[in-house]
């Protein structure tokens, strides 16, 4: 058959059964843009972190009196260190002119004697930006010689790491909610549709058209609706996020990636509840 | 020797485990026979019809139509199978929705036909069933008569091999019940089985083609 007689007959259930399609369309987009408010906030935490982690730099602080030598020798095993991507020198009359600089020239004014140590200043790969990678490699720095005290800002990565995986928690668990409630709310509108049709759904079977007919026109109905469903509540967070941008929040929108992977996930959800409403025979 | 094209072996229907609408029928219908089958109201005459078409299956014995048979058709081949077969259902099945050319193109774009063909057969149709100025009516409004009509171009729309109405008198004074033979005589002159049910006496009487008899689900003659 013909695939415009298809698309028609297809589309024409939708018209059928106008006010629970429009009910479902409504809760569907609803379903959809909540999950996408928690996905793109996961998503600014993400790259929030991110860009915190890639900051983030350990702290080797060197015992008083090391010889230059010695110093040296410390960063060559530091380099060799699993994860490790640069280790830059910074000298007890760096780390005190930069002190200065924070706090004003007065406020040391009276000390006798320079109390800052000399520090290797060590940036991670990206791969060991992470808490349980920066723990290890701390430890690893702590038991080489010469070393007085090794510290990454434990307090932040710590913090900003349990506001992501909470954040990512909450986006997984109202995904599930999401997959489950669409799919009970379009294999409703769908039976609704299929019931509304069956006497023309028995009749085109017995005039030919095969069980595979009436499976076809649901599966397509429901990635009609799933697929239409995602893309009505991406434009409605992009309306959102807009509105919240305007007020100065630094906020990225979803990347491509994530937005063809949203739609394929109504496309999919639309698919199956298609697949389970347009099971069974039709005479 | 006779083709065989319609062949019921010992076929009873019985529903619900006790109400028997089909006793142990044997039928043979010839490839190119016009026949009636003729009977009071629930003599078995639909009954007999679903299971030619197969909506239902025989509670015991054997249909072979053509190549097929009652036994174990999978969706596929009766889908095959009832592409070749045009029916007009007792109550017409026309849809509300479409209009009588959408109706009537039906089983051509459910059977894969080109547009260009469904296009050309459906105009020819609805030509020869006088149906063309109401082409983009809805079946309620046109006429009792008209909708008959419509229905048996549907059924004759693919040229099937076997016709099967079920009372397509109905409800029809006797002249306009004579011209429906004559649709249905052109059509079996043209090489398609045809199988009418009808109650009518009047018209089993003045029927010159083969006419058989059912009674309360068993044939008489």
């Amino acid at each position: 058959m013909s695939f415009s007689f298809f698309i028609k007959e297809s589309v024409s259930g939708f018209f059928r059964e106008k006010s629970s399609t429009l009910t479902s369309l409504v809760s569907l987009t609803f379903f959809f843009l909540i999950f996408g408010i928690f996905l793109l906030a996961t998503y600014n935490l993400y790259a929030l972190s991110q860009k915190v982690k890639s900051r983030m730099e350990i702290d080797v602080y060197l015992q008083d009196g090391l010889t230059q030598k010695a110093t040296d020798e410390l960063k060559d095993k530091i380099i060799q260190l699993e994860g490790v991507d640069q280790a830059t020198f910074r000298s007890k009359e760096k780390a005190l002119q930069e002190l200065k600089g924070y706090l004003g020239e007065n406020v040391l004014e009276g000390l006798e004697s320079n109390p800052l140590p000399s520090t290797w200043v060590i940036k991670l790969k990206p791969a060991y930006q992470n808490q349980d990678k920066m723990e290890k490699v701390s430890a690893q720095l702590k038991k080489m010689p010469g070393v007085e005290e090794v510290d990454y800002g434990r307090f932040w990565v710590e913090k900003i790491e349990k506001v992501f995986k909470i954040s990512l928690g909450l986006s997984l668990s109202l995904g599930i909610l999401m997959v489950a409630g669409s799919l009970f709310t379009m294999m409703q509108t769908l039976r609704s549709i299929r019931r509304s049709r069956a006497e023309e759904l028995k009749l085109y079977s017995l005039l030919g058209a095969g069980s595979n007919f009436s499976r076809r026109i649901f599966l397509f109905e429901g990635v009609i609706n799933g697929t239409l469903s995602a893309l009505l509540s991406l434009l409605i967070l992009y309306l959102l996020f807009g509105f919240f941008s305007s007020f100065g929040f630094e906020l990225s929108f979803l990347p491509l990636t994530l937005l063809i992977v949203f739609v394929l996930i109504g496309f999919l959800l639309g698919g199956l509840a298609g697949i389970l409403s347009g099971s069974g025979g039709n005479g | 020797m006779k083709d065989i094209l319609i062949k019921l072996q010992s076929v009873s229907k019985i529903y619900d485990g006790w109400r028997t609408a089909l006793g142990n029928v044997d039928l043979e219908i010839e490839k190119g026979e016009f026949l009636l089958l003729v009977g009071p109201n629930g003599a078995g005459k639909t009954t007999l019809l679903k299971l030619l078409w197969m909506e239902e299956e025989p509670s015991s014995g054997t249909i072979f139509i053509d190549k097929y048979n009652s036994l174990g058709n999978n969706s596929k081949r009766l889908s095959e199978l009832r592409q070749k077969i045009g029916v007009v259902f007792e109550d017409l099945k026309l849809l509300r929705e479409k209009t009588l050319e959408e109706n009537l193109s039906l089983p051509l774009r459910l059977s894969g036909k080109k547009e260009k063909y469904i296009k050309s057969r459906t105009t020819e149709l609805l030509g020869a069933f006088n149906l063309y100025p109401k082409r983009k009516s809805l079946p309620q409004e046109v006429s009792a008569g008209e909708r008959k009509k419509l229905a048996i171009a549907r059924a004759v729309a693919n040229e099937p091999l076997i016709i099967l109405a079920d009372e397509p008198f109905g409800g029809l004074d006797q002249k306009v019940s004579f011209e429906i033979i004559d649709f249905f005589r052109e059509i079996n002159l043209k090489g398609s089985t045809v199988l009418l049910t009808t109650y009518r006496t009047d018209i089993a009487q003045s029927f010159k083609w083969r006419v058989v008899q059912l009674e309360k689900g068993e044939i008489k003659k």
